[in-house]
């Protein structure tokens, strides 16, 4: 959201972004201090979030929800005023909704998302990242999206299911993309050096987390290099603790949190990247991943990067381990034809996931919605 | 000196079972008598049976009369399938602590991520560790993680790591596939899928067996062929149960 705003503003639209003091989407705690201040050529204003009173209460409504139990319409709002709320954020809309051609909101399931779009629904626009989760087919979710004027998807099976989800789709909505910065050089051989990587690896890049399937993921490749003996270690980088099991502590190497300036030379230093989440609405690692030109083996029932995968000619997908193992030996075995995969990965992120492209896509959204105001 | 080499070796095997024939190979040019013992019957081993699970210490008191040294390749399977249980891991490296005294050489050659459900600590494999002149681990971190467990003499502990299969095993098959460059991702992908598919119906006829081990690469002369184990023989059971309390006996008799 942060670089969409900025790279509308390098067009010479005015951008403000207004956001929470929190920097956790688990704790929500207040970090930053709450007012208005300037990132370039975009004003950003904090609001402080208020602590939610009953854990204990939110804790069984998210529970049931997880059990995709069917909540009354009251539930759900205690539901979405369990996490976090924000409503200095929602008064500060409802005071300047006005002032703006348009409101973008994300991603679908926070209070900011639910209550901010009650505002200036004529002029609103989710972009709700959906995944087909339980949170996804609350009433209160099909409520927002049919209720705003436009929605952006970033792909099109996301597209396809926010229809699943909102039969009755705000009526300006279109597949805009998501966009990754396109990086001048790769230092592979650095990396390797800076993190005394000797062995051939793969890349696992993402948060360490049951929902992420990273924890399947250790299953999954510890299987698969028993049965294959193949000559890759899993390095692994990001937020959360990675729990290596002991049997697999000689082949899975933490790199724990790397600076944005690394990430590139990870992606461009490894064999090839794993993406074992079946959540995703884009997938910015895999995107990366191909633009360093590395290939890309991801879980095929992931929806959407099955799709990336399989539009762009890039990836592969694997449904268990056995098929991870023969993934993992195909780019071990037939490096050549590995990296031509990953040739038609790059070319498909430069064709459709740089910022000029996504730019000007946001922008024909937003025009169409003005000029739908102004009719 | 006649040593029993445990594993599995080719054909078909991959670059575990090729490394643990060198090794049978190096020993018989050294002058020693070799007798390999192989779970799969398509190996070229002198012996083929179950060494899974308990059965592992019943064929080692068989084959003990025979032979002074052993050498063991701990993998998949062998002496525990990864879905063993406490107790069955207990029974199972238990009996093998005792089956090891039987051999006055004792190499255990352990591949990586070591293959040991439950781990490589605990009571149940203090005497297996114990029994052993030679621990051979692939790298320094299982070497860290093996001498701290109980049991193990540190000065046996030997780091030798196999060599990365970079032209070998099931790698290499793949490198052989030739793809045309129109519409290559359709072309690996459906590879994957029917390797993966080749895979699983030989992993499940090991399973049916309870002989899950080292997948065959599915090319050659032995692509095809059933990777069974010879069956656990009731006979054969007795009589090494029966020798082992003979032998017991004998020695409480002649202790003064």
């Amino acid at each position: 959201m942060a670089e969409a705003a900025h790279s509308l503003a390098a067009r010479d639209h005015e951008v403000e972004i207004l956001t929470t003091c929190a920097t956790s989407h688990f704790s929500w705690a207040n970090e930053f201090e709450p007012g208005r201040s300037e990132d370039g050529r975009v004003v950003v204003s904090r609001f402080p979030t208020v602590a939610v009173r009953s854990r204990s209460a939110a804790a069984q409504l998210e529970h049931r929800v997880q059990r995709s139990e069917s909540l009354s319409p009251a539930d759900e709002i205690a539901w979405v005023n369990g996490r976090f709320r924000v409503p200095e954020l929602y008064l500060e809309l409802v005071n300047r909704a006005e002032e703006f051609d348009a409101i973008v909101l994300s991603p679908y399931l926070f209070w900011s998302t639910i209550y901010g779009a009650t505002v200036a629904p004529e002029r609103t626009i989710v972009m709700p990242c959906l995944h087909d989760e339980p949170y996804a087919w609350l009433g209160i979710v099909r409520s927002t999206l049919s209720a705003v004027a436009g929605a952006w998807f970033l792909s099109e099976p996301e597209h396809q299911l926010g229809h699943r989800v909102a039969p009755g789709l705000a009526p300006f909505h279109s597949v805009v993309g998501a966009a990754v910065v396109v990086p001048e050089h790769y230092d592979a051989a650095g990396f390797r050096e800076r993190h005394g990587l000797s062995r051939p690896f793969v890349l696992y890049a993402g948060r360490r987390e049951e929902g992420k399937g990273w924890r399947r993921l250790l299953g999954e490749f510890g299987a698969a290099i028993a049965s294959h003996e193949l000559p890759f270690d899993l390095v692994t980088f990001g937020v959360g603790s990675p729990d290596i099991p002991e049997g697999l502590q000689s082949r899975v190497i933490d790199l724990g949190y790397l600076e944005s300036s690394e990430l590139p030379d990870a992606f461009a230093a490894a064999d090839a990247l794993l993406q074992p989440s079946l959540n995703e609405s884009f997938s910015r690692t895999v995107m990366e991943a191909w633009l360093a030109g590395t290939p890309v083996i991801a879980h095929a029932a992931s929806e959407v990067v099955a799709w990336h995968c399989e539009r762009s000619g890039g990836g592969l997908t694997y449904s268990d381990e056995i098929e991870l193992g023969e993934c993992l030996a195909f780019v071990a075995g037939a490096p050549k034809t590995a990296a031509a995969l990953a040739d038609e990965g790059r070319r498909y992120v430069l064709a459709h996931y740089t910022w000029p492209t996504v730019t000007d896509a946001m922008e024909r959204s937003i025009e169409g919605l003005v000029a739908s105001r102004q009719r | 000196m006649t040593t029993l080499v445990v594993g599995t070796v080719p054909p078909p095997g991959g670059e575990a079972a090729a490394q643990l024939a060198a090794l049978a190979s190096q020993l018989r040019a050294t002058g020693e008598r070799v007798e390999v013992l192989s779970p799969d019957r398509r190996s070229a081993a002198h012996h083929h049976g179950s060494i899974t699970g308990p059965m592992l210490a019943l064929q080692l008191i068989r084959r003990s009369r025979s032979c002074d040294g052993v050498v063991i390749a701990f993998g998949p399977g062998v002496p525990l399938a990864a879905t063993a249980g406490r107790v069955e891991r207990a029974v199972t490296l238990g009996l093998l602590g005792v089956a090891l005294r039987s051999f006055s050489d004792v190499t255990l050659r352990l591949a990586s991520p070591i293959p040991l459900p439950g781990g490589v600590g605990g009571r149940a494999t203090a005497a297996m560790w114990s029994r052993a002149t030679s621990i051979v681990v692939e790298n320094e971190a299982d070497r860290e993680r093996v001498v701290l467990a109980p049991g193990v003499d540190a000065a046996c502990l030997v780091v030798r790591p196999t060599a990365a299969p970079a032209h070998g095993g099931r790698s290499m098959a793949w490198n052989e596939l030739h793809f045309d460059t129109a519409d290559l991702r359709s072309q690996v992908q459906l590879a994957v899928r029917e390797r993966a598919a080749e895979a699983r119906r030989v992993n499940s006829a090991r399973v049916e067996l309870g002989a899950k081990g080292v997948l065959d690469d599915g090319a050659g002369p032995f692509s095809g062929t059933s990777a069974r184990v010879s069956p656990p023989d009731p006979v054969v059971l007795a009589r090494v149960f029966a020798g082992r309390v003979r032998r017991v006996l004998r020695k409480l008799a002649t202790q003064p």
